[in-house]
């Protein structure tokens, strides 16, 4: 009920696919009747067990904490230097396919190196995550002001609008929509990036946790945690996608 | 005595400053001669339209005058003063999508007197008056995707209103409407500009068009382009779309057309022998 309040009637299809999800998974795991397959009533009584532990809850609140600066510095320091590049045709020509090239290296094969330069912590953990959600959200932000409405540019030109005011009052409006994406998008990688950097140097984190039960050969606790993970991203998930589709509605260009 | 010399000079005919002067203006990118050289002049008050087969240069020109850029030759003159950039009084109408999705109709019309830094109560206001005066009374708050592209161009008409401008630029500005459409909206463009006495320079591709608004017709021809001809419209005015048929009007849109059939059948024989 109070989910269908919320976000409407859109919901209650992947809800529905959701339930059948839980249901394959419950007569498969009765089936199968395996140690290395739990079904989910034993997912769930390990996670509410490892959420009563203060060490493992102290791991949830680290994962949170970084992936929230991560994430706040990602989205900030690549929507305003994407945006201002994307200002400068030259400047934009210039450095895109750098970016793009970098861009385009998976990530991990970069993690050693911040591990050498930041060592083992939140500093190389939440620079590692910032990398990953900041590089996506700065060539996004980029092509988004370069495609900004050449029309709408020269209206402002007629009228001897200033560099400030163009920006305020047509650059922003116009890349919002992108900006809303971008955030959306760069969240998974954001997280992404934080979970595994978590695995390769944790010693607290949702990552960790989840290696930690690998190596005991706890495989509920594993499912329990993917449970919990998937629920912790799907809401800020969920949440951005409903500001996206706001912004969308309200700023884009419907010709 | 003295003052009977100043009755007889202030009595002389002395014409006004013309609103538009241009003399020798050429443009070219890079190795691309895109126009002219053309002189063109237009009065106070006067409407002038300029045909031509695309690509001729027309935007560059009306581009030119309205200080968007800087011509490589010539003489650029508006209002009796050298153009040295963007003037507060010239208004350009560009396409209907020139209208800024996020805004509504009444901060779109208020828009320009926004960016002159005209405070919030009072822009609106005198926004609200245009709105009413191009006929979109009611749908102040609207946003532009939710009406037709002809209630569009009534607020881009309604913006170029907004900073009493002595002279509007015109790019073809009905060009993405639908037939009946446009025909409303050249007999409101001529409404409300007939009302702020401004001159205007029309970009179209329709003759009819050309010769229902204007007081003279400038014909130009293919790239690099120069005025071939020019066609005084004498219809009287306030004109109705009823005018197209009389003789006067007739004689003019066939003096354009053929004019442009040349010119065309020209050009598409250049753009077939050139691979
Ligand atoms: N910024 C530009 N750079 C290069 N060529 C241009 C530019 N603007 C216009 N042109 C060229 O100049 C010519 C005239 O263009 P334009 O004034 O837009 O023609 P029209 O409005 O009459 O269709 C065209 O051949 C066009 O390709
Ligand atoms: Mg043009």
């Amino acid at each position: 009920m109070s989910a269908r309040r919320a976000g409407g009637p859109a919901w209650i299809p992947p809800l529905v696919l959701a339930a059948a999800i839980v249901a394959v998974w419950t007569v498969t795991a009765a089936l199968a009747d395996s140690a290395v397959y739990p079904g989910p009533g034993q997912a769930l009584e390990s996670l509410r067990a490892d959420i009563g532990d203060t060490r493992f809850m102290g791991s949830v609140a680290d994962t949170a904490r970084v992936l929230l600066l991560s994430y706040a510095a990602a989205i900030g320091v690549g929507a305003i230097t994407g945006m201002l590049l994307g200002l400068s045709a030259f400047w934009s020509r210039a450095a895109l396919p750098v970016v793009y090239a970098l861009n385009s290296v998976p990530k991990i094969v970069l993690y050693p190196i911040f591990l050498l330069f930041l060592g083992i912590g939140d500093l190389s953990r939440g620079s590692f995550a910032f990398v990953s959600g900041v590089l996506p959200m700065f060539l996004i932000m980029v092509e988004a002001t370069a495609g900004v409405s050449r029309l709408h540019l020269k209206m402002s030109a007629s009228l001897g609008m200033s560099r400030w005011s163009l920006l305020r009052r047509i650059v922003v409006p116009s890349v919002l929509p992108s900006l809303a994406s971008g955030m959306r998008l760069c969240f998974g990688l954001t997280l992404i990036g934080l979970l595994l950097a978590e695995m390769f140097s944790g010693s607290s984190g949702l990552g960790y946790e989840l290696l930690r039960n690998l190596s005991l050969a706890r495989v509920e606790n594993i499912i329990g945690q993917v449970i919990l993970i998937g629920v912790l991203a799907l809401v800020p998930t969920l949440a951005l996608q409903q500001l996206e589709l706001r912004i969308r509605n309200r700023y884009e260009v419907t010709a | 005595m003295t003052t009977q010399m100043k009755e007889k000079r202030d009595s002389a005919p002395t014409a006004p400053t013309p609103i538009v002067q241009l003399e020798g203006v050429e443009q070219h990118f890079g190795p691309v001669h895109a126009l002219g050289p053309v002189d063109l002049t237009i009065g106070r008050g006067e409407f002038v339209s300029i045909v031509g087969p695309s690509g001729c240069g027309k935007s560059t020109l009306l581009e030119i005058i309205g200080a968007l850029q800087d011509p490589a030759r010539g003489s650029v003159e508006v209002d009796g003063a050298p153009l040295t950039g963007p003037r507060r009084r010239t208004a350009i109408v560009f396409q209907e999508s020139a209208t800024l999705p996020w805004r509504t109709v009444v901060d779109n019309v208020a828009f320009a007197l926004e960016v002159r830094g005209i405070g919030r109560k009072e822009r609106r206001e005198r926004a609200r008056e245009l709105v009413e005066l191009v006929g979109l009374g009611g749908f102040e708050n609207h946003y532009p995707a939710q009406l037709s592209g002809g209630m569009r161009q009534r607020v881009a008409m309604a913006r170029a209103m907004s900073t009493d401008p002595d002279l509007i630029l015109a790019d073809e500005p009905f060009g993405a409407l639908d037939e009946q459409t446009r025909m409303l909206m050249a007999e409101e463009l001529l409404r409300v500009v007939e009302r702020i006495g401004c001159g205007v320079l029309f970009i179209t591709h329709s003759i009819q068009e050309s010769v229902l608004l204007s007081d003279r017709v400038l014909v130009m021809g293919r790239r690099p382009g120069t005025f071939i001809d020019e066609v005084p419209i004498d219809l009287p005015r306030p004109r109705m779309h009823a005018a197209l048929s009389e003789p006067s009007a007739t004689a003019a849109q066939e003096r354009i057309w053929a004019q442009i059939r040349a010119e065309a059948e020209v050009a598409m024989v250049a753009t077939r022998s050139t691979p």
